[in-house]
This record gives structure tokens, sequence and C-alpha cells, in this order.
């Protein structure tokens, strides 16, 4: 993932990342809420040399003293310190337990000792590192060698014992509290990043553009009201799909130039991506033209035309194949514009026999030449493999990309299955995207136009001007 | 009525309805339009029924001939009929009670696509429909004209309900189911009714009144 690609994730998803250092902060909160408070009392020992007489002794004596405090700081910890103290206090523990809650430390250049105990109880706390502070100048005498005289040549004085502390050292809830937020906020990152890889939906236009490197022909803006009213011809207010439409239908031109009889075959990567809906606006935007067109339902499947259209489905494609029928009985005419419709017909048990028939192919040439367009709506490529077939028959394939529905990884199975078969994607158009600044401009305009002019198709001089372009 | 007693084709439309047994939708349908048709004083369209699986010869359900008798129709002396090529060929208009009935008359004369319809879709177009007819018009060209406009606006009113538009088969089930399907073709019926009868007319009404025909 490109640090760009990182930073648009990031401003997609960050109520997610923002939703992990919310339940961070809530369980550190818990936590601290919840966990048993500890209190650190500490004593703080001196240590000296005894018998120095002069300057010279006095230096040696100070720098004896401190070697000295490092090795009794250690001895704090051990057993011959801590029994005792156990002892002396009641305590139900071990001394190798208490030692993990008992830590003695020399400040530097200094010949103190200073004992930290922690507990859950403040006043045993207070009372343990006392404890500790006694034991240890108690233990420390019989430890080190005599002199000559018997005195101890080191002394242990107490110069500040522990008092039971107010505050609890443990949990700290700021510090708690700010490494949750952190570490949340990091699983956040780490979860839509992996999700992101995992199963990543192409979103935008131009995502298709930049990391497939696909000609987009146009998008269609995701429209609450689709499901409902899925073709333009009957969309009522201002049609900014069918503005869309005609914008689509203008780069289509393009495609398979010089060719006067053209074939467009549209399919997608899954179902559900507004494939066969977009062939028959495609059709019917064409059809305005005053361009014969031949919308041909190729889904043998699972049509859906039919219930688009309104017409029945009955009859069709393998009808003619069957040869039950005619070509001419199966065409059915939709709309104002003169569209032919050749829906599916009844659902055989071979699709992909049927549609790979040299029967198909002389059926598709002779619409082919029949009409000006012809479009050919696919069933969906990563189910089956229909839609490859009748793309090598005409050299490419149209790929509707719902976005937001369709996962980066299936458009790329997609690109590879229409390749493998030999058919280059001739271009995309991305449905359900998201609304662009250009779209709502375009919104606005259309609404502004449709108060002054209302519902209007548009106009015969504009529709030849269009057509003769083709 | 007889299909084969039937006169030779003539300027009279023929509408014909279509069900699976013919002994309780389509004979209902047949029954309760041509009686709105002959309220309304209407004449040169024929109402027929069939069935694509017919009991034949069998009369029409006993639940079915009392909701007709509840409107003063005497539906005594019907016969089921089975649904042939001929009657779609001849017929101007076939409704049917389901897709799936549409689907089997098309299939069994593919052309007749751009005449065959739902009870319920064709409804629903005619309200939409805007047939234009001549005063010279024989009945059965004003039919076809009527059939011609509402074929033209498919989809262009909104996309089909699916098997919403269609007509619940009551057979075999409670008296409850009968009435069910009564009141379901009831508006569908009369807003057929209107439009056949309105085309008839075509040039004394205004547009207006046949773009509220379920109210009239």
């Amino acid at each position: 993932m490109e640090q760009r690609q990182f930073w648009a994730l990031l401003h997609r998803r960050w109520m997610t990342v923002v939703a992990f250092g919310l339940l961070g902060v809530l369980i550190g909160s818990a936590y601290v809420l919840t966990a048993t408070p500890e209190y650190t009392a500490d004593a703080e020992l001196f240590v000296s040399a005894v018998g120095a007489d002069n300057t010279s002794d006095l230096v040696q004596g100070s720098n004896f003293s401190q070697q000295q405090a490092r090795n009794y700081a250690v001895v704090a910890t051990r057993e011959i310190v801590l029994d005792p103290v156990i002892e002396a206090l009641g305590l139900e523990t071990t001394s190798k337990a208490l030692a993990r809650r008992v830590s003695a430390s020399v400040p530097l250049n200094t010949s103190l000792i200073s004992i930290s105990v922690t507990d859950t109880s403040p006043a045993r706390a207070a009372a343990t590192a006392n404890a500790i502070a006694t034991s240890l100048t108690n233990t420390i005498p019989d430890l080190v060698s005599k002199r000559s005289d018997g005195s101890s040549p080191v002394r242990l004085g107490t110069i500040q014992t522990a008092t039971p502390p107010t505050i609890p050292t443990a949990p700290k809830p700021r510090m708690v509290i700010a490494l949750a937020l952190i570490l949340g906020l990091a699983f956040g990152v780490g979860f839509i990043v992996v999700r992101e890889m995992v199963g990543a939906k192409v979103r935008t236009p131009d995502q298709i553009k930049q990391l497939m490197g696909l000609t987009v022909l146009g998008s269609v803006a995701f429209d609450r009201a689709t499901p409902n009213r899925p073709l333009i011809s009957h969309s009522s207010g201002p049609s900014v799909r069918a503005e869309e439409f005609r914008e689509i239908r203008t780069n289509l031109r393009f495609l398979h130039a010089g060719q006067s009889h053209k074939v467009f075959v549209v399919t997608s990567s899954i179902p559900g991506e507004g494939k066969s809906t977009t062939s028959a606006n495609l059709a019917a935007a064409l059809a305005a033209t005053g361009t014969s067109v031949c919308l041909v339902e190729a889904d043998l499947r699972k049509p859906s035309l039919g219930t688009y259209l309104d017409l029945e489905g009955g009859i069709g494609l393998t009808t003619v194949l069957a040869k039950d029928a005619s070509l001419d009985d199966c065409l059915q005419p939709w709309g104002p514009d003169n569209l032919r419709v050749l829906l599916s017909g009844q659902i055989p048990p071979n699709p992909s026999e049927l549609l790979g028939s040299p029967q198909l192919k002389k059926l598709f040439n002779t619409l082919r030449n029949r009409f000006d367009v012809l479009i050919i709506d696919c069933p969906p490529l990563i189910p089956v493999t229909d839609a490859a077939i009748v793309a090598s028959i005409f050299g490419g394939a149209i790929l509707v990309v719902g976005c937001g529905k369709v996962e980066l990884r299936e458009l790329r199975r997609s690109v590879d299955a229409l390749s493998v078969s030999g058919s280059p994607v001739l271009g995309v158009i991305a449905n359900m995207a998201p609304v662009t600044m250009k779209g709502r401009y375009q919104r606005i305009y259309a609404q502004a136009d449709e108060g002054r002019r209302g519902p209007k198709r548009p106009s015969k001089k504009s529709l030849a001007k269009e057509g003769a372009t083709r | 009525m007889v299909f084969d007693a039937l006169p030779e084709p003539s300027d009279d439309a023929c509408v014909l309805f279509v069900c699976t047994g013919n002994i309780c939708r389509s004979p209902y349908a047949e029954y309760s339009l041509r009686e709105n048709l002959r309220l309304k004083h209407a004449s040169g369209i024929r109402v027929l029924s069939a069935g694509t699986r017919a009991v034949v010869d069998r009369g029409a359900a006993e639940d079915v001939l009392a909701l007709l008798a509840e409107h003063g129709i005497n539906g005594a002396d019907f016969r089921a009929q089975a649904l042939n090529p001929d009657m779609i060929e001849t017929a101007d208009l076939v409704l049917t009670a389901s897709a799936n009935h549409r689907s089997a008359v098309v299939q069994m004369v593919p052309r007749a696509h751009s005449r065959t319809f739902t009870i319920r879709q064709f409804a629903r177009l005619a309200l939409v429909a805007q047939p234009a007819t001549s005063d010279d018009d024989s009945p059965r060209t004003r039919v076809q004209e009527l059939v011609r406009a509402c074929a033209a606006v498919r989809g262009v009113a909104g996309p089909s309900i699916g098997s919403a538009d269609d007509v619940e088969d009551p057979w075999g089930g409670p008296a409850a189911g009968y009435r069910r399907m009564a009141e379901t073709l009831r508006d569908p019926l009369r807003t057929i009714t209107t439009a056949l009868v309105t085309v008839g007319q075509a040039t004394t009404l205004s547009p207006s009144h046949r773009a509220t025909p379920s109210t009239a």
C-alpha cells in the first residue's frame, strides 16, 4: 500500500480508528476503576565508615561507604534481611514473594540506601519499609569483618522513616488511559489496513483508472431511487442519471471506431453491480439518438431484463436458437424510440455451450448486420465463463463496476478472465459511484433547468446532431 | 361460450383471458368484464377465456358462480376450454392471471408478445397509455390501438412488479381465497373496462377523463 493510498484509507475510515481508540480508553478506564490500588512507602538509610581521623581517611571512608551502600542495597532484598521482617510483622508471605515488592537503590554519588515497598495497604507498606530498614541496620554489622577492637567499621542510620502514603502509586490513571488510547488507535489502523488488504472494495472511478489502468467511459452516481426506478426514461424530476448516460453514450463513439455496426458486450465481475440496468439504460440512451439499437439478454442463467423492461421473458434468444420461433417474432419493441429487445427466453440447461455455439454466433451476426448498435447483456464474469466467451467473439467487453460493491481483487480476477479469453476490457462504466463535486453542480443545474422548462425529452434537432457525429 | 361456435373474424374485437384450469380466475374475469362492458353499453368486444391446463367441459367453480351471482351474473352455462394457438392468434388482447400464463401464451404463439399481458399489468399500463384513434375505426382497430399504446409504455411507466402482478389461484382453497381473488381483480377489471370503453369513444372524451379511470 502506497503512502497516498494509506492516507486516503485513513481519511475514509478514520471513524473506525477513532472507535478503536475510544474502545481502548474504555478498557483503560475500566482497568483503572477495577484494579486494586498499590501504595509505595520509602525509608532511607545513611551508610558511614567509622573511625576516620584525618582528611585522607575521610575521603577514603566516603568512597568506602558509597561502595558498601551499593552492596547493602542488594542485601536489603535478601532473605537474611527479609526473614526477620516477616517474623516481626507477622506477614503471611515468603521472603521471595516479599522481595518482589521491595526495591532498594542507591541514589547516584551518595551513600544513601532508599528502600521502597509496594503494598495494597499503605500502613503495611510503611511498616514493612521501616522494618526492613531496621533489619538491614541490625544485619550489616554481623556480615562485615570486625575491626581488631571488635567494633564494626560501618554504621547505618535511618535518616527517613517511611510514613503511610495517601496516594496510590499504581495504577496511574493518566498513564494507563493514554497508553490504552495509543494502543487502541494502533489496533484501529492495523485493523483497517488488514481489512483493506483482504477485502478492498473499489470505491471511486479514479481508483479504477489508477490501480487497474482501465479506461473509464463514464460514471453513474449512486442513487437511492435506482432500485425502484432502474430505467432513466421513467425517472421524473431532474435526471442527472440521464445526463450521465448521455455522457457515456458520447464516449462509446470512440470504441470500435471505424466499425459501422458496433457490438458492445456488457458484463461485470459479480452479480448486483448493475450491468442489466446499465445495458438497458445505455440501449435506451443510444436509441434516443435515432440509431437502430438492439438489446440482447445473453444472461441465460438469471435473466432480469424482462422484469426491468416489463416485457415477457418467456421468448427470446433460446427460442430462436431452438427454432421454436423466428427472430422477428421474438424481437420485442420497447419504449418510444424503437429499441428492439431480444430477451433470454426459457432458461436452457447448458448456457455456456449454447453461447459458444456456431448457431449463436450466426444469430449475433444477423443481428449485427440488422442494427447499428448491438448491446449484449452478459452474466457476471467471476461465477461463469459465459461473458468471456461472448466477449471473445466481439473483441472485448465493457465492464460495469459497482463502486463499493465489488472487491479490487475480484475486479482483477474478472479482467484476467477476459484477457485469458483474448478479449480486452474496452472500458469501464463506474456504477453507484460516489457523488462528485461535478455531480452536485449538475444536480443543481438540472433542478434549475427543470424548474424553468419542466421535464422534456431532448429535441429532434439536438438528437439529429448527435446522431450525425456517430 | 364455446370457441368453435364463434362467427368468423369480423370487426369485433376479441379479449381472451387465460389461467390454468379455466374454472376460477379466467371465467370470473371473463364474465365480470362482459358484464362491465354491458353496463357501459359497449358493443363490438367479445370476451373469452381458456386454460393452459384446462379441466375441459367442466363448469366454473361453485364459489366463482356464487361470487358472480352477487353481481347478478349467471355463469351456469360456462364450460372450460383448453388454450390453443388459434385462440391466441384470433384474440386482439390476451390477459393472463399470472406471469407464468403469459409465458405459456407467448411460447405457444411468440408473435403474441405485443398483445399479451397479465391482467394487472395491462390495467397498470392502461392508466398511462395514450392511444390515438379516429371516428371511422372499427371496434377491433380501436382495441388494437389501445393494446399497441399499452405495449409501448411497458417499462416506461415503471418496472414490472414481478410476481406481485399475479392473481393468486384460489382453486382448492377456502371461500375466502375466492373472495380475495375477486377483490384483486375488481379494480384492474374496472380500469380495463374504462380503457376499452374510452378507446371506443376516444374522440368524444377529453384525455383527462382517461387519466383517472379507476375513479369512474
